[in-house]
Formats: structure tokens, C-alpha cells, sequence
């Protein structure tokens, strides 16, 4: 019998640095490298050609690193049990090693299946953290502190791998023949590790300075923003190397103050921001972590039946269609449809805006639309997604409810036009006062412009007050009811944020939301 | 201005019909935050909502 084998299962963590499960394997002896293409998984909505090809791109990055660090990566095609047992039988594997994943139901009933497979064949599944999210989290007290602990123990360093001989990657699935499947997203930022690395380095040498005023805008946060969403999805960097050097970065800054060298006051406020915004990701994550069927139901089950029948209806059906193809006559809301399905990527506030007005405007129930933007998302990170599309859909109950008005979103945000001329071309020629609301131009003013309202662009597809005030009232009915908020506080106590917030901090005498919790 | 032809004068495309107009005088000071080429665009702008 040869040397036995540590199976190291790479999954959303396609890189070499900051791999704990890489490095203690290569402590135990020969490593097989292995990446699965799942059938039921690769191709599915949550990994669609625009991912495929982001995946590629960092699996070519993470093979020739394995590469010379003396290692390989196998790559197979099939369900992650039946590969497994294949290798079982070519190599003398002897245990399992990757990182936890907190991933979508598919992902989730995947593992459970090789936690079975692992415990009949008798070979350990070693799983490791890999970013904020606790697994069997017993309360949600004191959760920050094991964040800060986490992203307080050392970068794991790339370890040197020996190879296993014998095991090859299926005959039909080298990196060559994979392709890539022809992409609907031309203008996707681009997989590997490298370019995650790049990425961070620039925003926090140059591109960081303004974020806070930055990533708002859909204009701005292009560039203002970090960028690190697909490489953090991935894998391609971990979240304590980008909080590590996040905290390095910050540390040179103040120095560089003290020692009375000139620093743009803007990266202080910018960098605490983008610090925030580290802890929310994991934050939000562990929802989903502690409570994986908010993917599908909603949070608070006071909510059901709210919006199923009507999302159900023909209307239902028109605005679902009229929301997915950029055409609700709402330019901002077009616009920001239309980016995302050409790019992959729209900055925060935008995002929410979206899944508001599906949920507000058009009364739609969020998992369609939450699975339809989703697909859509280069960055897409369930944990994230869902909590939020439920946040702002108003079914968390532990939030205010806020409904944006995209014509606001659209002065504040894209005041010159520009986000909305380049994403709606029909609007091209309107001048930029009527671009939030193209339908209120004289109908002198459509015909000179090439922009008749109802031809050319759509009519709103509801009338944003109206709508606006019939969902505030549906919402407030339930949540008036008592059920609701016995609900709603079982909500908090499972997953809400105990930092208390500003205001609550100011109004020293406010009763706590729960005895204890405050 | 002093001294610039009239035909080279600074111009700018009113925001709400869309058409061309020309720096004049009385907006010297604050030519910059000019979006609107008369009272009446300026007037008929669409209210915020």
C-alpha cells in the first residue's frame, strides 16, 4: 500500500494563501488537490455562465500556484460522493479536508450527503472557518468577539506541497477543455487569486479615499468601491488577509498623520467604513448559517401569504417580467437592471433599491426576484442575498421598513445622467431634468427629444405614491398584530445585530428592545 | 467676459428643454450653477418627488 493521501476539496476558497485546510493537510503527507464540477450544481441559477467563466479564470490562477508549490489540481466532473468514492478506490486517501461553506440549500444537502459518505467509509472530514460565520452558534451574544478573534489569528502561509502520483482529472476535464461557456457578461471583472490581491492593493493604496461618499452612487462606486465581492464569494482572498491588510493600511495612515505627512482626511472615515462593511458580510452570513431556510420562507412566518397570490397573477406575472427586462419606466430602476445583467455587479444601495421596489412598488414576494438577481450577481453569497432581499422586502420584522423612490435615488445618485444615459439608451436625447421622470415631459418636449412615452420608453408601470402608501399600510397591518411582534422579538433574539445603534446609544432612558438585551 | 466676441461666448444646454444657450451678463458671478436657459424652463422644471 502507498503513502496515504489527504484529500484537500477546494470549494468557494480558490486560493493558496490564508488556506488552513491546504496547509494542515500538507503537514500529514501527499496531497491531492480536488475540484468537483457538480451536475447539479455548475450551470444551475447560482452558477451560470458569467460564473463559470469567473471560475475558470481563478481555477487556471490556482492550478499553476498548486503548481509550484509541488502540488496538482484534479479536476472531475459528477456528484462530490461518487467522485469521492472513485478516488477511494484509485488512491489510498485516507481523510478529507476543506473549509466550512455556508452556501445555498444545494450546496448545503451536498455536504450532508459526503458527512454520510465520510462516516460509512470511516474517513474524517477535517473542516475549517473560513471567515466570521460560527457553525452551531449557540446565541448570538458576544458574536463580534469571536469575529475580532478570528480575524486576529495570523494569515495561514502557503504551504509546500508533495503530489500524489496516479490521479488524474477526468479524461474529458482538463482546465484546457473546460472552455468557457460563452458569457452574457462581457464586461465581468476577471477570477484568480492575483487579481483579488491586485484589486485589494488598489483600493486601499488609491481607489479607497473616498468610499464612504462613494459607494453610493452607481457612478462613483464603479471604481470607489472595493471591488473584493466576487474574489471574497469565491474564495480567491480570504476575509482576514483583506481585514489584515485593511488594518495594516490603517495603522500606516495614522503614523503618517502623526508624523504631520499630508493624508486626505477622507481615507480615516473611508476605511472604517469599508471595516464595517468586513463584519456585515459575516454578519449577515450567519443568518443563513444558523437558519438555512430563510433561502426559501420568511423570516418572520407573520408575512406568509402577503404577497403569494398576487406575485401569482397575471399582473404579478407582467411586473415580474417588466422588472427583469428593465422596462418598468422607472429609469433608475431600468438602469440599474440593465447594469447588472451586462456587468454582474451594482453597488449596495442600488442593489436595495431593486429588491424595494420589486417588493414595495410591485408587491412582489422576494424569492423569485431574489433568485432571478442572484443568477445575475457575479458576487452572489446566499447568506448575504437572502437576508437582505427579506430586509428590504420588509419580512425580517426586525428592520425599519424603507422604501426607496428611485426618482430620488436618481437625482441624489446619478444627478448629471450619466448612469442612466449610458444603461437607457431610449432616454439618450432627454434632457437631464425629466431623466428621473421621463413620463412628465410635455408631449412637445417627447417628440423633439425621439422619446414619446408609451413607444419609445414605458409609462411608469405604478404610480409611486399610490403604491408606495398601499404596501406601507399592508405592512403596517401586519405587523401591528401582536402575534407578529412576539415573532419579530424570537427574530431578533436569533439574529439581530447587538451593537446598539447611534439613536439608541442618545436615548439613554429608551426601554431595551428585550429585558437583558437592550 | 470683456472682450470675448459675442459668437465665443461660454454656453450650456438647459436641463429641461434641452436646448442651447449663452452666457449673458447678469449671470457673471454665477454662471457655474446655471441650469436653466429662461424663467419659464426654470418654471416648468418637474417637481421632485
Amino acid at each position: 500500500m502507498s503513502e496515504p493521501v489527504q484529500v484537500v476539496w477546494f470549494k468557494r476558497d480558490l486560493r493558496v494563501d490564508d488556506h488552513r485546510p491546504l496547509s494542515e493537510a500538507a503537514r500529514r503527507g501527499p496531497v491531492l488537490c480536488l475540484y468537483v464540477y457538480e451536475s447539479e450544481l455548475h450551470g444551475s441559477e447560482e452558477l451560470t455562465a458569467a460564473h463559470l467563466v469567473f471560475l475558470k479564470e481563478s481555477l487556471v490562477c490556482l492550478e499553476r500556484s498548486l503548481r509550484e508549490l509541488g502540488g496538482a489540481l484534479v479536476l472531475r466532473r459528477g456528484r462530490v460522493v461518487d467522485v469521492l468514492h472513485a478516488l477511494k478506490r484509485e488512491t489510498s486517501f485516507v481523510s478529507l479536508w476543506s473549509h466550512e461553506e455556508t452556501g445555498s440549500d444545494r450546496t448545503y444537502r451536498r455536504d450532508r450527503e459526503v458527512a454520510v459518505w465520510c462516516r460509512e467509509q470511516n474517513v474524517p472530514w477535517h473542516e475549517f472557518r473560513q471567515d466570521g460565520v460560527v457553525r452551531r452558534l449557540s446565541s448570538r451574544n458576544g458574536w463580534s468577539r469571536h469575529w475580532e478573534e478570528f480575524m486576529r489569528e495570523p494569515v495561514v502561509p502557503r504551504p509546500s506541497l508533495r503530489g500524489v502520483h496516479g490521479a488524474r482529472s477526468d479524461a474529458s476535464l482538463t482546465l484546457a477543455d473546460l472552455g468557457a461557456p460563452p458569457s452574457d457578461k462581457p464586461e465581468a471583472q476577471k477570477g484568480g487569486e492575483d487579481k483579488a490581491s491586485g484589486t485589494l492593493a488598489s483600493f486601499l493604496s488609491e481607489r479607497g479615499v473616498n468610499y464612504r461618499a462613494a459607494m453610493s452612487s452607481p457612478v462613483s462606486g464603479w471604481n470607489g468601491c472595493s471591488r473584493l465581492s466576487p474574489y471574497l464569494a469565491f474564495g480567491c482572498i480570504s476575509l482576514r488577509t483583506v481585514n489584515g491588510r485593511l488594518a495594516a493600511r490603517r495603522s500606516e495612515l495614522r503614523t503618517a498623520d502623526a508624523d504631520g505627512e499630508p493624508v486626505d482626511r477622507r481615507w480615516f472615515g473611508s476605511l472604517q467604513s469599508f471595516g464595517s462593511r468586513l463584519r456585515w458580510h459575516c454578519h449577515f452570513m450567519q443568518k443563513l448559517e444558523d437558519e438555512p431556510r430563510i433561502e426559501f420562507g420568511n423570516f418572520v412566518r407573520a408575512y406568509d401569504g402577503l404577497r403569494e397570490e398576487f406575485t401569482a397573477s397575471v399582473e404579478g406575472r407582467r411586473r415580474f417580467e417588466a422588472w427583469k427586462e428593465g422596462l418598468t419606466g422607472y429609469p433608475m430602476v431600468d438602469a440599474c437592471i440593465r447594469c447588472v445583467k451586462a456587468t454582474g455587479w451594482l453597488n449596495f444601495r442600488m442593489r436595495a433599491m431593486l429588491a424595494s421596489f420589486s417588493a414595495y412598488h410591485l408587491w412582489l414576494h422576494w424569492r423569485e426576484p431574489a433568485v432571478w438577481l442572484g443568477s445575475h450577481f457575479l458576487d452572489f453569497e446566499p447568506g448575504i442575498h437572502f437576508s437582505q432581499f427579506q430586509m428590504q422586502s420588509g419580512t425580517s420584522g426586525i428592520n425599519t421598513v424603507r422604501i426607496y423612490s428611485p426618482a430620488k435615488q436618481a437625482l441624489e445618485q446619478d444627478p448629471d445622467g450619466e448612469f442612466i444615459r449610458r444603461w437607457v439608451s431610449e432616454l439618450r436625447a432627454v434632457p437631464v431634468s425629466w431623466l428621473s421622470r421621463p413620463e412628465q415631459m410635455p408631449a412637445e418636449l417627447q417628440s423633439r427629444c425621439g422619446c414619446l412615452i408609451g413607444r419609445d420608453y414605458p409609462a411608469p408601470i405604478v404610480e409611486h405614491a399610490a403604491a408606495v402608501k398601499e404596501a406601507r399600510d399592508r405592512i403596517a397591518a401586519v405587523r401591528r398584530r401582536s402575534g407578529t411582534r412576539t415573532e419579530a422579538k424570537a427574530v431578533f433574539v436569533r439574529h439581530g445585530s447587538r451593537k446598539k445603534s447611534a439613536t439608541d446609544r442618545d436615548r439613554k432612558n429608551r426601554q431595551p428592545i428585550l429585558p437583558g438585551l437592550g | 467676459m470683456r472682450g470675448v466676441k459675442k459668437q465665443n461666448l461660454p454656453s450650456k444646454i438647459c436641463t429641461v428643454c434641452g436646448r442651447p444657450f449663452v452666457w449673458r451678463k447678469k449671470w457673471e458671478k454665477v454662471w457655474q450653477e446655471v441650469r436653466y436657459c429662461s424663467e419659464r424652463c426654470r418654471r416648468t422644471r418637474p417637481p421632485v418627488q
